[in-house]
């Protein structure tokens, strides 16, 4: 009774062995005249979709703000009726959650798929470090619309920075200009000469906190107090003592809701900092929730400059179409660009058979990338550098009075741009 | 005298009384004999000494450096006082309920939280009209009323379904139940009212301040403050003189002797828990008033800290509670500025929840049991309690009681519970979020969740009791679906009502996820009523509900194994339609690795749009049944029978060739997975070695330790330190070279852990080592070691690992390396079970003084689980620096040891296969139905409630955990508790 069963294992181990021993054979099937790079190539057969990826921040805390640039990427795409080079286009989306073991599944999901030619994202830093290191193995390029940590490409004065990979591209600033236009603010135009950073552990705003602090020391004022609170802390009360204790001319404290919130009410007991010119916060609170706080009356905020022009009301126009809202974070216009650098690019180096099949080859579509110069994005003029940096940055710092009542009033109401030379 | 008097144990021991009151006194000898810790004893003296000396250099430093003018300090320690207040507020309610049942309410956070959103809905309503400025405090006190009202019923029925049923069961199970409810209630608010912060309104009364003895006070401040001594007053003085406070205390000393003097204990208990809960209620509105803005996780931390102050006052200790709450809140607001700055360390106020947690470890290590002492030494192993060792009941020999049959009452009940589930999960978005992915043909996963609950639930109700020793067994018959068909019923019923009420009114306002799609939008999918209009939906409903009922009871009058063998069916027809993604690249993996053709089976199973199809569901299910009657065939002999029968070298080829069989399936399965799913298996892999670890600690040694994750962290941190490049070490060495720093790193850090909480045990350890968790993090994290961790930036470019000239890189070959740490890690559990360490731990498990007494070194035991333990994790930490390529402090939150611990104990508390189950269900499903993400924390509360009510042992227990806790036990103890003394009393 157990023999036949015994003999299927005897059976079964050599054809393992041979399958095992076949696994390995590589096969290049490579048709016309096409020769792929050293990094591989795409090829899209006639009637198969040319596919791209998104890995954003889609669940959890920061949601909206992945949600608005996936958004964008769709409006992209239906801009060119769905299609490139005669193929459908067809979007990948994955969900980086914020974090780094997120980020690095997303990026997994991404090779496996072969087909892929290109990625939109991360949303958060920290998740594009270990994502771009499984990307570029693989040769993948990914542009990011809200990626602003310095450490992603440079220091912008020609030093790489550590976690920089071939194939990374931006269309946000770095965070080194968005701290030296809040800083050059504060010196310049409310004439600070000493500053108070607070900053909530988070890899965003202690980067963002930092940067700030260096540019201010930079423009010869003073960082008098750089503490930190932590996520989930309701009592600011004792943070602010300290505050107050050092005497600030401006608080910086580029954080987060709800955290923003208990920071902005309770800061309104204390007398020095009780008519809030002293507060300044970031994009991160850039929101209708955060403004309609009456205690918020007052605050600066340092943020991307909201693109203008007719090419962005048009976008805008489409997103409250498709969406029924109107755009619910600060990154939308920079992923959309970033979506139209990778068609244009992809365009630019495809190299189609006469059967409309078409080869991209990963090489030359990263070159192709890195050369982008002087491309006319609703974001403004884009340029890449030889780090992956590509934004048109223009930093505004604007403010909430008892006149604006929603978020784009306050977006609107611009005391100062930022522009580096 | 104030507080609870001394709990005496409600079970009996299980040793002989006498012969453990003599191992109890030989231990005590042998205490007193010998200087028990020497080295540990000295070792604390120098913390302790270290401690002080720290913080006078600290707040001497400070006070005169001038920074703070005395004004500030004085503002500082009122808003410890008052932030304390609140921490104390909630910490009476833990205080009550641990008094009278010794039981740790982790939920009670969550109670409170579900006060302060009552307040915020009752208070926003009341704010729009007149009532709100010209009479404030009548309006406050209305909505004082709501909240106190809405808290207490949620902790009564939270006692009533998640506690009750567990009194009497090993303490670590219903405190596990508890922290699943503590989710559970989480994340139910959140998918019920929505994740955003809501804001309270202004009460203008309450604006300003007040100044006296020269302390400026904001007056909600001043209203906390008092607000807590009043009702710790009034507690007290309710407790000591009237006569339910005396039937309080005379249930905490002895309940069976307290049930005999003609007290209700049940109600006893119940009003216990419905104090605490209006307590927590008002606590939740008071929070609200002060801080303003609430949300569903605002009951987390102040939740965990209150659950620390009680401790650090003496847990079941009133004003002890109290004083707790005012330490840890002053500590909080003047520690970072008096000590920390005082020491020259950059943002101090990051690290404050370091400062709280040090002072509890500091002032535990001085007094064990608090700062006003527990009313009770605690002298009870932890894990295992004895159990009563039940008599059958009274019948003659070889005489049966009559069966007990199928209870019809508790179906409908069941068939209610299946109606509100139903509710429940269309209110949070669900069966929403689910109807976006098809499983089967054109239905939904919406659809199969909307009909799966009166089916699971009717199977339950259409069940007969289960058989206990002396009685006869139960017939199936007309009985089984007659229950079906009630819990069908009740579960349509419900439905029904519940699709009339969101047709006719527009609740989106409060319950944000009831979207028109459910029903209401005509042209919309109508998801509750299965794409029908309403008079006839309403019929559906009602129609598919009585069918599934009928159905699932029905079920019950098939012979056993026929049973087993549908369900079998049913599970393998739901696994792959819920997994298609999965066996669609598990097929295709098949084909292009081994060259077999699987290509047309997908084409039959699967749909294009991926869902199974009908002819596919079909199959499988017949497959399913098939095999399960195979393989339970009545004549069939088992494998390792037939194995035996077998000549002896017969027997070494066939277990050759099942060696070669698997280890060639492993060598094939990253493969035949390709590259996502294996790393999905990394990811459940580096968990499984965690829980290999963590099971050492809880499920072996019987110590409940709650920040695991800091060793996973010092794991992690070490590799990153040593192989980065870029890290602040920068030597960039190889990763082998890391491992036995890792280990040493992890060995020191469970050292460190360990030795303060030697003395610690249950829920004052598991409270210390959350906080040695969090230490851990926040120190990570902080600006303060940002030189040598990288705070919030941490570590990156940590390099892959290198086995001679091959790079591991790649989630494929990664999961070789993973492979073999499992088997070393599941190696040394079995190892270690069975070996003299092994046996010591299960000792000290079942009775720590009994095991000392019997010559067992409770010092080096406790110390080798804590190292042994420590070091699984860092190597775990190791592989997943390694695997991630960086290291930031955001992994290492106090979630992870919470996952971990839910895995060992979902899988099996002490069995290894058990928590190799766990880790693939718990962590790895989640990774491969993405729908389930957003729900993953409500999930995981409420398999927790349910494992812990209906299996305890987990999935695949070990022999001696089941033996502790088994089913029909349980029920013959309830039956024996119940008081039924004539048996016939109970068939009817």
């Amino acid at each position: 009774m157990g023999k036949p069963r015994f003999r299927a294992f005897a059976l079964l181990i050599p054809v393992a062995l041979v399958a095992a021993a076949c696994a390995d054979d590589d096969s290049t099937t490579t048709s016309g005249g096409f020769e792929p790079g050293e990094l591989g190539a795409v090829t899209i057969n006639s009637g198969d979709p040319i596919k791209i990826a998104t890995i954003e921040s889609i669940s959890g805390d920061t949601a909206s703000l992945g949600e608005d640039q996936v958004r964008a990427v769709r409006i992209a795409m239906a801009d060119r009726d769905g299609e490139l080079l005669g193929h459908e286009i067809e979007l990948q989306v994955e969900d980086d959650g914020c974090a780094a073991e997120q980020g690095t599944t997303a990026a997994q999901r991404v090779v496996s798929d072969e087909q892929i030619v290109g990625v939109i994202g991360t949303s958060c830093s920290g998740a594009a470090v270990p994502a771009m290191e499984i990307l570029a193995d693989s040769g993948v390029v990914m542009i990011s619309g809200s990626n602003t940590s310095p450490a992603l490409t440079s220091d912008l004065a020609g030093e790489q920075a550590d976690d920089s990979q071939p194939g990374y591209f931006r269309t946000a600033h770095n965070d080194i200009i968005q701290g030296t236009a809040a800083a050059t603010f504060a010196t310049e135009e409310l004439g600070a000469t000493k500053a108070a950073t607070i900053h909530d552990g988070d890899p965003y705003t202690e980067g963002l906190a930092t940067a700030f602090g260096r540019a201010f020391e930079d423009l010869g004022g003073e960082v008098v107090l750089a503490t930190a609170i932590s996520k989930g802390d309701t009592d600011m009360r004792p943070v602010l003592t300290e505050v107050v204790a050092a005497q600030p001319d401006i608080v910086f404290f580029p954080i987060f809701q709800p955290e923003a919130d208990f920071m902005a009410q309770q800061a309104k007991e204390f007398p020095l900092l009780a008519n809030t010119d002293k507060l300044m916060g970031a994009d991160g609170l850039l929101s209708d929730t955060f403004i309609e706080i009456p205690d918020t009356e007052g605050m600066y905020f340092s943020g991307p400059a909201t693109p203008k022009g007719a090419a962005y009301d048009d976008f805008v126009a489409k997103y409250e179409e498709e969406n029924g809202e109107a755009p619910i974070q600060a990154f939308h216009a920079h992923a959309y660009d970033a979506t139209n650098m990778l068609f244009d690019s992809i365009e630019k180096v495809a190299v189609e058979d006469d059967d409309g099949t078409v080869h991209i080859d990963r090489q030359a579509l990263m070159d192709a990338l890195y050369a982008v110069d002087g491309f006319e994005g609703i974001t403004g003029s884009l340029s890449c550098d030889e780090f992956g940096d590509c934004a048109d940055p223009a930093i505004d710092v604007v403010r909430n009075t008892s006149e604006q009542v929603t978020i784009e009033d306050v977006r609107a109401n611009v005391l100062f741009t930022y522009k580096p030379e | 005298m104030l507080g609870f008097p001394p709990v005496r144990s409600p079970r009996e021991p299980r040793l002989e009384p006498r012969l453990r009151g003599r191992l109890r006194a030989l231990a005590d000898r042998r205490r007193a004999r010998a200087v028990q810790l020497p080295v540990v004893d000295s070792f604390l003296w120098v913390v302790r000494i270290a401690a002080v000396v720290l913080i006078a250099i600290g707040a001497f430093n400070s006070i005169t450096s001038g920074r703070l003018d005395s004004q500030q300090w004085r503002d500082l320690i009122v808003f410890g006082v008052a932030q304390g207040s609140v921490y104390a507020l909630i910490a009476l309610g833990y205080t009550m309920v641990y008094g009278v049942l010794r039981f740790i309410n982790f939920a009670h956070g969550e109670v409170f939280m579900i006060g302060a959103i009552t307040g915020y809905f009752v208070s926003d309503r009341l704010a729009r009209t007149a009532l709100w400025d010209a009479q404030p405090f009548v309006a406050l006190f209305l909505v004082l009323v709501c909240c106190m009202t809405v808290s207490a019923l949620v902790a009564l029925t939270l006692e009533r379904v998640a506690y009750r049923p567990l009194r009497g069961a090993p303490r670590l199970i219903p405190f596990i139940t508890a922290i699943g409810a503590s989710f559970f209630l989480q994340y139910a608010v959140a998918g019920l009212f929505g994740v955003d912060v809501k804001e309270y309104p202004d009460v203008k009364v309450l604006n300003g301040t007040l100044t006296f003895l020269g302390f400026r006070i904001l007056k909600v401040h001043l209203l906390v403050i008092v607000a807590a001594l009043v009702m710790m007053i009034g507690l007290q003085v309710f407790v000591e003189r009237s006569r339910t406070g005396r039937a309080m205390r005379a249930v905490a000393e002895d309940q069976e002797m307290a049930r005999l003097m003609g007290v209700d204990v049940d109600r006893t208990i119940a009003l216990v828990f419905g104090i605490g809960g209006a307590m927590a209620g008002a606590a939740g509105l008071l929070f609200g008033l002060v801080f303003r803005n609430v949300f569903f996780l605002t009951g987390f931390l102040p939740g965990i800290k209150a659950f620390t102050a009680a401790v650090l006052g003496g847990i079941g200790n009133m004003v002890g509670a109290v004083l707790g709450g005012l330490t840890i809140g002053s500590v909080e607001s003047l520690g970072p500025s008096l000590v920390l700055s005082g020491l020259d360390i950059p943002a101090a106020h990051q690290l404050k929840d370091v400062v709280a947690f040090l002072a509890l470890v500091l002032i535990l290590i001085f007094r064990p049991t608090g700062i006003l002492g527990e009313r009770v030494a605690d002298e009870r192993g932890e894990v295992a309690v004895a159990r009563r060792r039940s008599a059958p009941p009274a019948a003659r020999e070889g005489e049966l009681l009559p069966a007990r049959e199928v209870d019809l009452g508790r179906a409908l009940r069941l068939g209610l519970l299946a109606g509100l589930a139903a509710v429940f999960v269309s209110a949070i978005g669900m069966v929403q979020r689910f109807s976006e992915r098809e499983i089967v043909g054109e239905v939904s996963l919406g659809t199969l969740l909307l009909v799966a609950i009166p089916l699971v639930l009717g199977y339950a109700g259409g069940r007969a009791p289960p058989q206990i020793e002396g009685f006869a067994a139960a017939r199936p018959g007309r009985r089984n679906l007659t229950a079906g068909l009630l819990v069908g019923l009740g579960s349509g019923a419900v439905m029904t009502v519940f699709v009339l009420l969101i047709d006719n009114f527009d609740v989106r306002d409060v319950f944000v996820n009831i979207s028109p799609d459910l029903v209401a939008d005509e042209n919309g999918p109508q998801l509750l009523t299965f794409g029908n209009q309403l008079p006839v939906g309403i019929l559906v409903v009602l129609a598919l509900n009585l069918a599934a009922g009928m159905a699932a009871g029905a079920l019950h009058l098939l012979p056993d194994r026929w049973r087993k063998a549908v369900l079998a069916g049913a599970i393998a027809a739901a696994g792959f339609g819920l997994l298609q993604s999965l066996i669609h690249q598990l097929l295709r993996g098949i084909q292009e690795e081994l060259n077999v053709l699987t290509a047309p089976l997908i084409r039959f199973l699967y749909q294009s749009s991926g869902a199974l199809s009908w002819q596919g569901a079909a199959a499988v299910g017949l497959a399913g049944f098939g095999i399960y009657a195979v393989r339970t065939r009545p004549d069939r002999t088992p494998f390792q029978a037939r194995l035996e029968r077998l000549p002896r070298r017969r027997q070494r080829v066939v277990s050759l060739a099942i060696l070669a069989v698997v280890a060639l399936v492993l060598g094939e399965l990253p493969q035949i997975l390709g590259p996502f799913y294996s790393e999905v298996l990394n990811i459940a892999g580096i968990f499984l070695v965690m829980a290999l670890g963590l099971n050492i600690v809880v499920g072996f040694a019987g110590m409940l330790d709650l920040g695991y994750v800091a060793f996973f962290a010092v794991g992690a941190y070490t590799t990153a330190l040593i192989t980065s490049p870029t890290s602040s070490l920068g030597v960039g060495w190889n990763f082998w070279v890391a491992v036995p720093f890792v280990v040493l790193a992890a060995a020191a850090a469970g050292l460190l852990v360990g030795t303060p909480v030697l003395r610690m045990r249950g829920d004052y350890l598991a409270i210390v080592t959350l906080g040695f968790g969090e230490i851990a993090r926040l120190l990570f994290l902080s600006d303060w070691l940002k030189p040598t961790f990288g705070g919030a930036q941490g570590v990156t470019r940590v390099p892959d690992i290198v086995i001679g000239p091959i790079d591991v890189k790649g989630p494929q070959a990664f999961l070789y390396v993973l492979f073999a740490l499992v088997l070393l890690a599941a190696y040394v559990s079995y190892a270690l079970q069975d070996s003299r360490i092994g046996r010591a731990w299960m000792a000290m498990r079942e009775d720590e003084a009994v095991a000392e007494a019997m010559g067992v070194n409770i010092v080096a035991a406790k110390l080798s689980a804590f190292i042994m333990g420590a070091i699984l994790a860092g190597l775990g930490g190791a592989l997943f620096a390694t695997k991630i390529g960086s290291v930031f402090p955001q992994s290492f939150d106090v979630v992870v040891s919470i996952t971990v611990l839910v895995v060992i104990i979902v899988g099996g508390m002490a069995s290894v296969r058990g928590v190799v189950l766990g880790a693939l269900v718990l962590v790895g499903l989640p990774e491969l139905l993405r729908e389930f993400e957003e729900y993953r924390f409500l999930l995981y509360g409420a398999l927790l409630i349910f494992m812990m009510l209906s299996r305890p042992e987990g999935f695949i227990p070990s022999k001696r955990r089941a033996q502790e806790l088994h089913e029909e036990e349980l029920e013959q103890d309830a039956w024996l508790g119940a008081g039924a003394p004539a048996p016939t009393g109970s068939g009817s």
